[in-house]
């Protein structure tokens, strides 16, 4: 998360400070909310699950102590609301299609990517081959390769064992591979 | 090594590993697995690169997150009641109980004294 958190801001969060609670919330729905879009794809479902984190993180803070940097942790409540919205909803296949649709309309603009409009479409072609992905791969990955959770973390989020974890990072990088250069070419 | 065992372990490999010296020998003579090590390589780091990317969250969500706080307090507080009644249950139970005989002892002795007139 590039917003930094300050221990300050999190202890005025503590003591119930609502002023302090609306600045943390700005400094990190971004990355929340799409961490949120990345595992689950469609907006709706994201923009629930990120409510739902930061329920979780509002009744927490007072027992989060600190081990982890609060984003790390911020990270793990949204990415466990994120996979708790997955296993809860029923889709259709034409719901994935839509909000394929959806989530393309909402990339990122010019913001973080200034002048690069090479690397945001190479960036753009992954978006689309993560969320070809199956399901199951794509969390896998996603946690794994986006956003730096280690394989027990991920295990414990999917509720699965670590070997199972391993191999759906494996065959979700494998296929992830295959898909971003189809023919055996060589630029992403 | 053949072609096929190093490209089985390629999509094991963490961001940033360095490969083997087995593996870096077979690379340096095989152009194809060098060339897919290569694609992993370049997925590896484009994925890192997508942390940073993010998207604008709606205007309706962010007004909904901020106002968690106030959202949870009443029910914080309807917690907090239950609980506290929860836990004096038997207190509570006891004086509703002696609050009940006192008013029936007073109806019954208000009842004998128009009687007795």
């Amino acid at each position: 998360m590039r917003e930094s958190v300050s221990a300050e801001l999190l202890e005025r969060c503590r003591r119930g400070d609502e002023s302090a609670w609306a600045e943390l919330v700005r400094a990190t729905q971004r990355e929340v909310y799409t961490l949120c879009l990345r595992i689950l794809r469609n907006p709706d479902d994201a923009a629930e699950a990120s409510q739902d984190a930061y329920v979780r993180a509002w009744k927490g803070l007072k027992s989060f102590r600190g081990e982890a940097s609060f984003t790390t942790w911020l990270y793990r409540v949204a990415s466990n609301a994120a996979i708790s919205k997955q296993r809860s909803r029923k889709r259709s296949r034409e719901h994935e299609v839509s909000s394929d649709d959806e989530m393309l309309a909402s990339l990122p603009s010019g913001e973080s990517t200034e002048g690069r409009a090479d690397v945001r479409a190479e960036l753009e072609t992954l978006e689309r081959a993560l969320r070809a992905l199956p399901e199951h791969y794509r969390a896998a990955v996603v946690l794994r390769d986006v956003y730096g959770m280690s394989i027990d973390e991920i295990a414990g989020q999917l509720a699965i064992s670590e070997s199972a974890a391993k191999v759906r990072v494996h065959r979700g990088r494998k296929k992830l591979k295959e898909m971003v250069f189809p023919a055996n070419g060589t630029k992403l | 090594m053949n072609c096929g065992d190093l490209r089985g372990r390629m999509a094991s490999y963490e961001s940033g590993a360095e490969p083997t010296r087995r593996e870096v020998r077979h690379l340096s003579r095989c152009k194809e697995c060098a060339q897919e090590m290569a694609r992993y390589g370049l997925l590896a780091e484009s994925l890192e690169e997508l942390s940073s990317q993010v998207v604008m969250v709606p205007a309706a969500l962010e007004a909904a997150l901020i106002a968690i706080p106030s959202a949870a307090r009443p029910r914080l507080r309807a917690a907090v009641v239950v609980t506290h009644l929860r836990r004096n249950r038997r207190s509570y139970a006891s004086g509703v109980a002696l609050a009940l005989t006192a008013g029936a002892a007073t109806w019954a002795t208000r009842s004998r004294r128009l009687e007795a007139a």
